[in-house]
């Protein structure tokens, strides 16, 4: 378009053209169109020649102002971006523009009622905010060095009351605010790191001291099956063992190292040996205090380690030595903690635990940890035996039930299957289940089969929001249930497959229409082959026949009257061919056959035409009272005529006015201009016209309403 | 400049030369001060602006909302080191919380002539009040048949202390403060006064300007007024004898006159105040005496401007007479002769429910005029347009010359009041670094 050739010529210099002019018709281009943004190129183009030199800064300058002085709201927006562009990085752009800046703010900003700003109105009120948006950022930049600036966001701001974005300040508080909230967090942290610290030490030895008991039962476990004879490299464990006693004594820290040495290739080996560790006799007390055990670690370590772990994480300290130091070892902790947990669970000791606790993992401060993945596998054996048994029963009662009222509901059958698998052997349940009639579900199986009748009202609630009284006395007999119970069924009729028509198509491939007799294009379906060759079984009359024989029951219902009937004559038609060709074989059944299918077919088409005639005469009839009601109404109203004319002019003029859209649609900034109709002119169009079929339909509501009150006077 | 110091050190040009050349070119160049502002204290349009007389240091401002404030114009208050900007906030307010303060619009303020001790304010809500600038007090108050909208006090009186206030009232009160009472009432216009201006040089001529478009010269020993300027009685230009005078004082006693130091300024009144009078102003009143009574009536419907006379200024000299009205003219009067000099000051926007203040140069070659939301500057003898100072963005209401800095200041219905200096700032030369740091080039493609 414009576009490409301007900023071909832009880019050549040696066109003749002097800068000025290049720049001017850049600028031109840019701010005359009706996007929301500059164009990227055309901005760039533009900056790249201003920054050339300072003749083009001032004529930029000029151009831009003159831009801003017309009469569109669109071009002073485009106009209003591209200064920005070029205040911000041209300082001589700045000290031209500062003096002409009143003006720039009366046509941008608009703040004086007899210099209000152009349309269209959504653009204006863009144009208003950005311009604000831009005044305050400029205010912010170079307020200082150009008084202008300042003397004009002051003004705006303080004696017009205008309401400036804000955006810096706005900036600032937030800024403030979150800085506040990061501050009290620390605060917070720092407290906890605090008590963190002067306690450490002795939840640590806590800690460490169920983790050796649990270690010295895993000892003994290893111990009791090493005896069994399953397992036999000890060496290794053994050996940990031994350190670990030989140390116990020692300072915690390095013991607790060594000790989380030992765990880790206790676990190991555990990994490695797939025996599980049986609960016995004599091992039972051992497995009560691992349990013990195992529900303090899950219950108060875990969480403790982690609570520590998060606080350690978060706290900002300026000291980092003694923080490190104690991070480190709290998560060798919860590695240890962890292990041992995996251990445990080896053991069997699970479910127990996490039944109790299930809300271990729940408090982690947002924290990922690695932990995941043993919740699911966990309930389901907890789940099983409890659930089922009951159930069982349950369904084996209801199943009783049904099997003596004889019948099966629907919703009941699926519960009764898998009880009765037990209670009756294979056969006879199928035969029965075919036997079944099926029902659907609905209100009335709650009185199903009940002898007895029903209390009539027990709550007293006579209609709605009316109480009455209470009768206990008094029933329903059954059989009047069962009355009110009469269920009614709907015919469904039984879905079959219709063949598609599948006679070869010109381009290729088969006609997928399915009709029922007659392919509108392909005439009478006929049955074809792959390729869509109709095949031509041994005799057409046996094909015919059979045909018409097995159209089914449901079909010749829904099927047109006509049909129906040329059909039923085709059939007697048939019937007799049939008979004769059962007597005498040969050419004469030929050619009465093609009689009769003529003789089907001319009738069949004097009908059609018939029917044809038939419409059209209605159609019409009905146009012509339709006429005569629009006549009518039209008289009633006094507008009625000058409505019709409205109309016509009014369509016309926006034959006219499309006409003139198509022409306009390159500017693309009158079209912005353009009113567009809104919701409300489209409304009161459409009620416009819907204003005369109202006259009718009031003027009949009157008739009638009249004589409702002539013979119901004392009614409304 | 260089040249011309050097030149003076060389004795080729005068001393009073070099000054006038130097004022002259400064008042040329006025722009928007960059490192001067005043802080208004006003919550309203500013509507009335004087630079007190005596030491041609204090500025006294009047708002629309009825307060008054005083300002350094040489001695910031304020001072922000990383901007460089001098800010210049108000030494004493006065408004409507103060004992006394007018309820109403001030419309008129006026210093002492004498020296900065007492002013002058006249207001919308009738009273004229004169206070005591340091206790800021009410000393004495006139209450007046209608809103006043100027007040003025003679620069050159030595004779009386009367304040001539103009009101909505047809008449124009004259208040002694020596004694707290109205002397004189003057009749004549047919309007309210909206413009007063005393003589320059002589202490007993009284010039007004009513709404109906007339301005009526008063001699405040007679009754009467002795002469109403006429829009078509005219001459062109300068008279050939005062335009040699005017040139020759211009260049000598009137510039000597403002550069002198306050003790001598009196004894320079004088002398010219007794050259004027006895020389000019008697065959004038002779003449006018002599008339026939009828003529009188014919000059009493004269017009000086088809609508309401907004602003009446005075040359230093006394000779020439300033006058702006609501047909968005500005006319130079000869006082001498009553003639309109006919010189065509270019279009101006002059509107408003109130007086204006015209202000001038001292070397008589520029005024100013507030029109609209700017200041046009003209020069005088050619009526060519010099300079538009643009910056406010409301109606400017006046102006005030100061005649030592060479500096403008502009009050406006915006609450603004403007500096307009010459570049370069006037007392702080600041180190150019600072600025251009944040104020370049910032091409980032």
């Amino acid at each position: 378009m414009a576009k490409e050739s301007v900023l071909r010529n832009a880019g050549e210099e040696a066109q003749g053209k002097t800068d000025r002019q290049n720049l001017g018709d850049v600028i031109h281009v840019a701010t005359n169109s009706p996007h929301i943004a500059i164009d990227v190129a055309l901005l760039r183009c533009i900056k790249n020649m201003v920054r050339g030199s300072d003749e083009n800064v001032r004529a930029a300058v000029d151009l831009l102002m003159d831009r801003l002085k017309k009469n569109h709201a669109q071009v002073r927006y485009l106009s209003l971006l591209l200064i920005d562009e070029l205040f911000t990085r041209s300082k001589l752009f700045r000290a031209l523009f500062v003096p002409m800046f009143e003006t720039f703010l009366l046509l941008s900003v608009g703040y004086r009622s007899d210099y209000a700003l152009p349309p269209p109105s959504d653009r204006a009120a863009l144009l208003r905010s950005k311009s604000m948006e831009f005044v305050e950022k400029w205010n912010d930049m170079f307020g200082q060095h150009y008084r202008q600036i300042r003397l004009g966001y002051e003004y705006l701001k303080n004696t017009v009351r205008l309401q400036f974005p804000n955006l810096r300040e706005d900036a600032a508080r937030a800024e403030q605010q979150r800085s506040e909230r990061d501050r009290r967090t620390q605060e917070l942290l720092q407290k906890k790191y605090k008590r963190l610290q002067e306690e450490f030490a002795e939840k640590k030895k806590d800690t460490l001291f169920t983790l050796l008991e649990m270690e010295e039962c895993f000892t003994i476990l290893e111990a009791d099956q090493r005896e069994a004879g399953v397992i036999d490299h000890l060496d290794v464990r053994s050996m940990a063992h031994q350190h670990q006693e030989d140390e116990e004594g020692e300072d915690g820290e390095d013991q607790y190292e060594r000790y989380g040495a030992a765990s880790l290739r206790a676990m190991h080996e555990a990994q490695g040996d797939k025996v599980l560790h049986q609960e016995t006799q004599d091992n039972a007390a051992v497995f009560d205090s691992l349990r013990e055990l195992l529900k303090l670690l899950t219950n108060k370590h875990i969480p403790n380690t982690q609570e520590w772990m998060s606080i350690l994480m978060r706290v900002d300290l300026q000291e980092g030595k003694f923080h490190d130091a104690m991070l480190k070892e709290v998560i060798d902790i919860r590695n240890q903690l962890f292990s041992a947990r995996n251990q445990c669970e080896r053991l069997g000791l699970k479910c127990a635990i996490l039944e109790e606790n299930p809300t271990g993992e729940d408090n982690m401060d947002g924290i990922e940890w690695e932990v995941g993945g043993v919740s699911n596998d966990s309930f389901e054996p907890c789940y099983q035996p409890i659930s089922t048994s009951p159930e069982e029963q349950e369904a084996g009662v209801m199943a009783e039930g049904s099997h003596k009222s004889g019948d099966a509901t629907n919703n009941t059958l699926f519960s009764m299957r898998k009880s009765t698998d037990s209670l009756l052997p294979d056969t006879a349940r199928q035969g029965l289940l075919n036997e079944a009639p099926m029902l659907t579900w609905g209100s009335f199986l709650d009185n199903w089969g009940k002898e007895s009748g029903i209390p009539a009202n027990t709550r007293g609630l006579l209609l709605e929001s009316h109480w009455g009284q209470v009768d206990p006395d008094v029933l329903i007999p059954a059989d009047k249930i069962a009355e009110i119970n009469m269920r009614s069924t709907y015919y469904q009729p039984q879905s079959s497959d219709i063949r598609a028509c599948s006679a070869p198509l010109r381009k290729g491939g088969l006609c997928q229409r399915k009709d029922l007799h007659t392919c509108p294009l392909h005439g009478r379906i006929i049955p074809r082959d792959s390729l869509g060759k109709p095949i031509h079984s041994d005799s057409q009359l046996g094909e015919t026949s059979s045909r018409v024989d097995s159209v089914p029951s449901d079909r010749r219902v829904t099927s047109t009257k006509s049909m129906h009937e040329s059909t039923s004559d085709a059939d007697d038609q048939l019937k007799g061919a049939d008979m004769h060709a059962l007597e005498s074989k040969g050419q004469i059944v030929g050619a009465l056959l093609k009689q009769a299918i003529t003789n089907v077919r001319v009738k069949a088409e004097t009908n059609r035409k018939m029917k044809i005639v038939l419409r059209n005469k209605r159609r019409k009839d009905r146009e012509h009272n339709e006429a005569v009601l629009r006549a009518a109404a039209m008289g009633q109203t006094s507008q009625g005529l000058q409505e019709i004319l409205g109309e016509n002019v009014e369509s016309s003029d926006s034959h006219e006015r499309r006409g003139k859209a198509s022409h306009n649609r390159n500017g693309g900034l009158t079209s912005l201009l353009r009113k567009k109709p809104t919701v409300k002119d489209r409304l009161a169009k459409r009620l416009l016209t819907g204003r005369v079929t109202d006259a009718t339909v009031a003027q009949l509501t009157r008739d009638e309403e009249s004589s409702y009150r002539q013979s119901f006077p004392n009614q409304w | 400049m260089w040249r011309e110091l050097r030149q003076r050190e060389a004795g080729s040009i005068r001393p009073s030369l070099l000054a006038k050349h130097a004022c002259y070119r400064r008042s040329r160049s006025l722009q928007l001060a960059k490192r001067k502002e005043i802080v208004s204290a006003h919550k309203s349009g500013v509507n009335s602006l004087q630079i007190d007389a005596a030491e041609s240091r204090y500025l006294l401002a009047g708002a629309s909302d009825g307060s008054i404030a005083i300002y350094d114009t040489q001695q910031a208050t304020h001072f922000d080191p990383s901007s460089q900007i001098a800010k210049h906030e108000a030494l004493s307010t006065i408004d409507r919380r103060t004992n006394e303060g007018h309820e109403y619009a001030v419309s008129s303020v006026h210093w002492y002539p004498i020296d900065t001790g007492l002013f002058v304010s006249g207001s919308f809500d009738r009273y004229v009040k004169i206070w005591d600038s340091n206790l800021l007090q009410v000393e004495l108050q006139f209450k007046m048949p209608g809103k006043v909208y100027a007040v003025a006090m003679s620069a050159v009186a030595s004779a009386h202390m009367l304040i001539a206030t103009g009101t909505e009232d047809v008449r124009v009160h004259l208040c002694d403060m020596a004694s707290g009472a109205f002397t004189h009432t003057l009749s004549g216009h047919r309007d309210g006064v909206w413009a007063l201006q005393w003589s320059a040089s002589s202490e007993w001529v009284l010039v007004t300007g009513g709404c109906e478009g007339a301005i009526r010269f008063w001699d405040i020993r007679r009754a009467g007024c002795f002469l109403v300027l006429d829009q078509h009685r005219t001459q062109i230009g300068q008279r050939s004898k005062s335009a040699s005078f005017i040139h020759d004082q211009a260049g000598t006693s009137n510039g000597m006159n403002h550069m002198e130091t306050n003790s001598e300024r009196g004894s320079s009144f004088l002398r010219k105040r007794t050259a004027h009078h006895t020389s000019i102003r008697r065959p004038e009143a002779a003449k006018l005496s002599r008339q026939h009574p009828g003529l009188t009536v014919a000059q009493g419907v004269a017009t000086a401007h088809y609508g309401s006379v907004t602003s009446l200024q005075t040359t230093y000299d006394g000779f020439y007479l300033f006058s702006a009205g609501l047909d968005s003219r500005v006319r130079l009067w000869d006082m001498e002769s009553g003639c309109n000099t006919l010189i065509n000051y270019g279009t101006t926007r002059i509107a408003g429910k109130k007086g204006l203040q015209l202000s001038f140069s001292p070397d008589g070659s520029l005024l100013f005029v507030p029109s609209d939301t700017i200041i046009q500057a003209y020069d005088v003898w050619t009526g060519n347009l010099h300079a538009t100072l643009k910056g406010h963005y409301d109606l400017v209401n006046c102006c005030s010359f100061h005649p030592l800095d060479q500096e403008l200041y502009s009050g406006s219905n915006d609450r603004q009041i403007l500096v307009w200096a010459p570049p370069g700032g006037t007392s702080e030369d600041l180190d150019p670094q600072t600025q251009v740091q944040a104020d370049e080039d910032n091409w980032s493609d």
